[in-house]
Formats: structure tokens, C-alpha cells, sequence
């Protein structure tokens, strides 16, 4: 399944890294963004420069935020749930799926 | 009589039309409150140990209304967490909540007041919701968990996949048992409290 397409019945798109900084601009400052940003980035091991694209390489990141605490880590809770609604629904419409020809 | 008394405990969403439906910025509005947030994390209502303290309240719930589900759902700004839960099974046990325009709950949260759903299929707020056309929730009730401080923070409720009548008893139930859940949360605030 590509970023672009959605899940039958449930519409979810691919999570991204802009749909987590979108809901930290919400809640945090401008100012405060980039800080605790990279903090999470280092924390979960990841690269600044070079974010993940896999739903599966966000939860790291957000599990980073969530330890952040306050506003950011409720913010956090809510994208991990968004993250694993959208993996669990995607291994279960993958499994149902027989790929063409088969 | 029996549908005066209901809607006169819930005018805004027992008799939903296009004219009386909050509209989503409302809601999202609602939801994205600092002030309600702050206390979702004051009260750490996302760690595990919530379960513990509200799960009996859950089954206690399913069972008495005679409903297969029964749950807490904190109420987030992008997603509900269940806290708690008798029930639940599949993905949603899995993904531990929903996004939260799928929710029902988040309609409850965002009026401060139950929300009672007989027919999902028929009820113009949630009949798109992929919880009843994808996994066949058509009947639910929830009380908002509204805490000491005059924030709603989630709501404790009631689901299945058959349309169901709520009495007012059923109703005045559902009310005890979020009452004694956020008795429950508030408890565990002056416990945690550094």
C-alpha cells in the first residue's frame, strides 16, 4: 500500500511526519517546536535531516514525545493511536487481499 | 411520553437534524481546549494503571445494560484512548482507541452531556463513522467524565451491534458508574500528586 492510497472502508491515510508536527504547532510555540523536536528525533534514534516515512518508524518518535509530558505527550498519545489504527487496520485489509493472479 | 423524557435529557443530540448538528469545528474546538488537555495529563488518565482502577466499572456497565461493550474512552484532540475496557475485541483492542472523528464518544465530551446513540445506521452524526459501517456498532450511551475542576475528559459508556431502546433507568445507571469512575480518577490525582 503507497502513502496516497487509503484504506477501503476506513479511509486512513499513510501518518506522516507533517501530521505530527501539525499537531504540535497546535499546542507548542514556534520557538518550542525544533527543541523538543530534535529531542525526540534523538531519542528515538532518528535523524534530523532525514525523517522516517513509515508509519512503523513514527511510533518510535511519538513514544519519544509522549515522555516529553504535558501538552506534548497527550498530543503524542493521540498520534500513537492514530499510527496503530492505522497499521493494524492496514495488516488486517493486507491479509484479505490476495495479490493479482493468485 | 417516553421520547419527551428522553430528549428533554438530551435536546441536542437525541433529535440531531442539519440544523441543530454541532458543526466540526464546534466539536474540534471543544476538544483541542489547552485547558482540558492540561488536565488529561495532569491526571495521566493515558498510563496503564488507568485500566486497573476502572476496568470492573466497564463490565459492571456491559453487564447491567446488557451490552456487549463497556468502556472508558479518554477523549484526546486526534484520537480516543480506551482507558478501560470490557469487550472490546479485534483491532480496536489492538490499537487501544480510535481516531477521534470516528468516535461517538467525542460528541459527549465536547456537550458536557450524554449522548445516546439507539441506531447508528440512522443517526446523521455518526452514521458514517467506519465504527458502524465497517465494524457494526449501532447502538450506544455515554456519560461524559466530567472532573472537579469542570472538564470533561472522556466518557464512560455502553456498545453494541443491535439497535437498543435505553430506558431512563438504564440511563440514571450509566450515570452512577461515570460518577464513581471520575470519584476513581480524582482519588488517584491526590495519590500521584508529587
Amino acid at each position: 500500500m503507497t502513502s496516497s492510497e487509503r484504506l477501503p472502508g476506513y479511509g486512513r491515510e499513510l501518518p506522516s511526519q507533517h501530521m505530527i508536527l501539525d499537531s504540535l504547532a497546535r499546542y507548542l510555540d514556534d520557538e518550542e517546536i525544533p527543541e523538543i523536536w530534535e529531542a525526540a528525533c534523538r531519542q528515538a534514534g532518528v535523524d534530523v535531516g532525514n525523517p522516517p516515512t513509515s508509519a512503523e518508524e513514527l511510533l518510535p518518535l511519538v513514544d519519544a514525545l509522549e515522555r516529553c509530558g504535558d501538552l506534548a505527550a497527550v498530543c503524542a498519545k493521540g498520534l500513537r493511536i492514530r499510527i496503530m489504527s492505522y497499521l493494524v487496520l492496514s495488516r488486517s485489509y493486507s491479509k484479505t487481499v490476495s495479490p493479482a493472479g493468485l | 411520553m417516553y421520547d419527551i423524557e428522553l430528549m428533554d435529557l438530551f435536546p441536542q443530540f437525541m433529535n440531531v437534524t442539519p440544523d441543530s448538528a454541532p458543526s466540526d469545528d464546534a466539536v474540534a474546538a471543544s476538544l483541542q481546549d489547552r485547558g482540558r488537555l492540561r488536565e488529561i495529563a495532569a491526571l495521566r488518565l493515558t498510563e496503564p494503571d488507568v485500566g486497573r482502577i476502572l476496568e470492573d466499572i466497564c463490565r459492571e456497565a456491559s453487564k447491567t445494560l446488557g451490552l456487549p461493550m463497556g468502556f472508558v474512552s479518554v477523549v484526546l484532540d486526534e484520537a480516543q484512548h480506551f482507558a478501560a475496557q470490557h469487550g472490546l475485541g479485534g483491532w480496536l483492542g489492538e490499537a487501544g482507541g480510535t481516531p477521534v472523528e470516528w468516535s461517538f464518544c467525542q460528541y459527549s465530551v465536547a456537550a458536557k452531556q450524554g449522548f445516546v446513540v439507539e441506531d447508528a445506521a440512522r443517526h446523521m452524526l455518526v452514521q458514517d463513522s467506519p465504527l458502524v459501517t465497517q465494524d457494526g456498532v449501532r447502538c450506544y450511551a455515554g456519560m461524559p467524565l466530567v472532573t472537579t475542576r469542570g472538564f470533561a475528559v472522556g466518557t464512560l459508556c455502553v456498545a453494541g451491534p443491535d439497535t437498543h431502546v435505553f430506558t431512563e433507568a438504564d440511563l440514571q445507571t450509566l450515570r452512577r458508574y461515570a460518577s464513581e469512575a471520575v470519584r476513581r480518577i480524582e482519588t488517584r490525582r491526590v495519590e500521584i500528586a508529587p
